[in-house]
């Protein structure tokens, strides 16, 4: 494949860093009893991340066009 | 599959943290796993003529990228199965505008469900996921 641009490398990075955090509070989480007080904060981390899963089409668009998100 | 034992999973990526998440994922789920650091070291492992199921490979690593990995031992194994997870989706279709039957990719980030749902989809046909 050609070399990527340094936005999308950026973002090929930042996509990698998510994936981590997804991933591994899945794990988490999967291993959490129901009533585990750390439960909710895992949850948290979690929903956040996939937030931000959500706006990385945003961000690559608005990187493709030179735009600073 | 090439035996009675849970399947067996190559997951070959350059970032080890991804590769340790997606062992822990697939091991969780009954998969057997072994890892590959790059591309170099995962044609090793497949040259070796180990049984394997399924080759998790990420497109893009230094040295070799999955794409051309696979390219390499494609003739050796033409029937094995491979997952291409990636971030750069666009530049897979660029290079690659149709897979091979056995072959499908997963957009990074991904959840553990999609991983799993990947997996039981290239190896059972089923989106079976189990406790994720």
């Amino acid at each position: 494949m050609s070399e990527p641009t340094k936005e999308i490398d950026v973002i090929h990075r930042l996509k990698n860093h998510l994936a981590i955090i997804v991933g591994f509070c899945d794990l988490l989480i999967a291993e959490c009893d129901d009533n585990d007080p750390k439960r909710a904060d895992l949850v948290e981390v979690h929903t956040a991340a996939r937030e931000a899963m959500a706006l990385m089409p945003e961000v690559a668009r608005l990187a493709s066009k030179g735009e600073h998100p | 599959m090439t035996s009675v034992q849970s399947p067996l999973v190559l997951v070959v990526d350059d970032e080890a943290p991804i590769r340790q998440m997606e062992r822990r994922i697939l091991e969780k789920a009954g998969y057997r796993v072994i890892e590959a650091p790059g591309g170099v070291e995962g044609v090793a492992i497949l040259n070796d003529g180990k049984s394997l199921d399924l080759l998790i490979a990420d497109l893009d690593m230094p040295e070799l990228g999955g794409d051309e990995m696979v390219r390499q031992i494609r003739a050796a194994r033409p029937d094995l199965k491979v997952l291409y997870v990636t971030a750069h989706i666009d530049r897979l279709l660029d290079v690659r505008k149709t897979l091979w039957e056995g072959e499908a990719f997963l957009d990074k980030p991904f959840t553990a469900k999609g991983l799993l749902e990947a997996v039981a989809l290239l190896l059972y046909g089923t989106l079976s996921a189990g406790k994720y």
